[in-house]
């Protein structure tokens, strides 16, 4: 044993001449829940697949449990995988779908039976099996499907995006649900979603993935408050993080249009074209009274969202951005905003993070 | 709402015309129905008529004395037992090893991925467009090379399988989800079991309407039959009536009371089998 549930090394995938997959290396410690995200499109399911070997890997090596897996048939990879649309054996009872892998297996018949009803009892599905999955509720099909992958015991647990069928109220708690399970079983996971929150509460470490390449991979704290690009910085948070253009010289950015913030000195180093970031919940907006540094500019529209208000402002040199306010303000009125200077990000143009960027962990 | 409770009479305008459309189209319907089913009446009453009435000018629908004089000369003059035992044997064997292997093959071209696959398929669409007039003389020589004249594998193996039930199951794989074969080989379960228990299964619908069609087809087939078969006991019922058709002379009667009895097997699966066959019809999308 390696101590790793999963390996991947410098895996791609070509589908004809594109290649949607590019260079993917990860170690998952055993138990470890890793949640691949990134906008539909970008190679996270297909790593899921080739991991489960069900698409080929054109280059590199997927290693489960200390074993190269690469030309290994799904069946005997130690892995099962939870579908988006379920993919229940419509013709099987719920008993039937979830032994079914067991019956591959020819375990005797009463092991089998032990498995279902022990799954079905942790999942509180056991009034259900006798049922058919057309006569479920899309939250009871789920249970059964992740039924069907505990049953069997397996090294690690592939998720793909399982809960996008899910209303949201039920999206939340089947989430809570499997990060239970995780929590109860310590099992490795790897889950596929687009969806941020499902990620930043889940994980144990995120994969942002963008056009086939991972962008960074880190805890979801490291991830939040530290992230190596622009796109990391703009897919998780919302809303999403305000990007201003301009320039950084001397320890000053300033954008064409006139605005200047002094920066902290982590950042201060840079020179030339940059974007700075910063994240709504860290551009609030100030009495007239507050400290420098600060940007100003007319108010467009506000949201009110219970615990806080968002409030859309023109800057007076600049694009709109999203800031937080406690109070309802006129509309039209010209406000200032104040923000910390530890909570700055800045990007070259490239979209690469600039500064002191502290470690995010190895990949 | 308020222009129609101003305007009752446009209303009631639309329900007549309505009821109308509804009247013609029954009409209609009812014109082919009757028309349909016309020559099969014809055949029922004339399997009941005596040989003289038959012939008689102007033709009679309504047999003016009824007789079963037909129906004993098919029991005595040809093995009649014997054909209908034939038959069964060919429609039934054909229907089953087509359906076997028609749905092995259909699996294969749209479940796997292999070299070639397209091309295969485009080759079995253009031999659904072959009629059997153009293939049966090649096919006989074949039949009579491999030494199966005139016996049940004669019959059988030449429509073991079949271009249009290829094409009719690969068409209704296609529309179960791929992410089922998936699931199942995730867990564990070979190619043959993915096809055996995930696809066949849930392929009822189309299964029962192409074995109906296979069974049809086979049952009332004459010029296969009459071709291979050479004595009267290798017979099916179709090419065994041909019997009573001579050059000079045809016995009307009795060929009409040997169809008539040939079709009640068909009629009654049928009618038992009726609702997967539009079901299995409008699932493919496929009609008739």
């Amino acid at each position: 044993m390696t101590g790793y549930a999963l390996q991947l090394h410098e895996v791609a995938k070509d589908f004809g001449a594109a290649r949607v997959v590019e260079d993917f290396s990860l170690d998952v410690a055993d138990g470890e829940l890793i949640v691949l995200v990134g906008p539909s499109g970008c190679g996270k399911s297909t790593l899921l697949r080739m991991i489960a070997g069900l698409e080929d890997v054109s280059e590199g090596a997927v290693v489960i449990a200390g074993q190269e897996m690469n030309h290994v048939p799904p069946g005997r990879r130690g892995i099962a995988m939870v579908f988006q649309n379920y993919a229940l054996y419509p013709h099987m009872t719920v008993a039937q779908n979830m032994g079914f892998a067991l019956r591959n297996e020819r375990l005797p018949a009463s092991e089998i039976e032990r498995r279902v009803d022990e799954a079905a009892d942790k999942l509180k599905i056991g009034q259900l099996l006798s049922r058919k999955p057309a006569q479920l509720s899309g939250g009871q099909r789920q249970r059964v499907a992740i039924g069907r992958a505990i049953v069997r015991e397996p090294d690690v647990f592939l998720f793909d995006e399982p809960l996008s069928n899910l209303d949201a109220a039920l999206r939340v708690q089947t989430r809570v649900e499997i990060a239970k399970l995780h929590a109860d079983l310590g099992n490795t996971i790897i889950y596929v979603t687009h969806d941020q929150v499902e990620a930043m509460t889940l994980a144990d470490r995120i994969v942002v993935m963008n056009a086939g390449r991972v962008e960074q991979i880190g805890t979801p704290e490291e991830i939040y408050t530290r992230p190596r690009s622009r796109f990391v910085a703009a897919f998780i948070g919302t809303p999403m993080m305000n990007f201003i253009d301009g320039r950084v010289a001397d320890g000053r950015f300033t954008s064409g249009s006139g605005l200047a913030v002094a920066l902290p000195p982590r950042l201060s180093a840079a020179d030339g074209p940059a974007v700075l970031g910063i994240r709504p919940e860290h551009l609030r907006i100030a009495g007239s009274a507050a400290w420098e540094p600060a940007l100003h500019g007319r108010l467009q529209v506000q949201e009110y969202l219970g615990e806080r208000m968002l409030m859309h402002v023109a800057l007076d040199h600049g694009p709109e951005v999203v800031a937080t306010g406690a109070v309802a303000l006129p509309q039209d009125e010209t406000v200032r905003m104040t923000f910390d200077h530890e909570h700055l990000h800045l990007f070259d143009p490239q979209g690469r993070a600039l500064g002191a960027v502290a470690g995010t962990g190895a990949c | 709402m308020a222009a129609i409770t101003l305007n009752p009479p446009a209303r009631r305008g639309v329900a007549v015309q309505s009821r109308l459309w509804t009247l013609m189209t029954l009409a209609v319907l009812a014109v082919i129905a009757l028309a349909v089913l016309f020559p099969f009446v014809w055949m029922i009453l004339t399997s009941f008529k005596p040989e003289a009435q038959i012939a008689q000018f102007p033709p009679r629908l309504m047999p003016e004395t009824w007789t079963l004089e037909n129906y004993q000369n098919v029991w005595s003059r040809i093995p009649f037992a014997r054909l209908l035992l034939n038959s069964i044997i060919m429609a039934g064997g054909v229907t089953i090893i087509s359906l076997l292997l028609d749905s092995m093959a259909a699996y294969a071209l749209s479940r796997l991925r292999f070299p070639g696959r397209d091309v295969i398929f485009v080759a079995i669409l253009v031999a659904l467009m072959l009629p059997f007039q153009v293939m049966f003389i090649p096919l006989f020589v074949i039949v009579h090379d491999l030494g199966m004249l005139d016996s049940y594998s004669g019959l059988i193996v030449p429509r073991a399988t079949n271009a249009f039930g290829i094409f009719l199951l690969r068409q209704f794989f296609m529309t179960l989800p791929k992410e089922l074969d998936e699931a199942a080989r995730i867990d564990g379960a070979s190619e043959f079991a993915i096809y055996r228990k995930i696809i066949l299964p849930l392929s009822g619908p189309a299964l029962a309407t192409l074995a109906i069609f296979h069974f049809m087809y086979n049952w009332n087939d004459f010029l296969w039959p009459l071709l291979i078969t050479s004595s009267p006991d290798m017979r099916t019922l179709p090419a065994g009536l041909a019997l009573f058709v001579g050059q000079h002379v045809v016995e009307y009667g009795v060929v009409m009371a040997g169809a008539t009895l040939t079709l009640l097997p068909l009629l009654v699966a049928f009618l038992f089998a009726q609702r997967y066959f539009i079901q299995g019809i409008a699932m493919s999308g496929i009609k008739g």
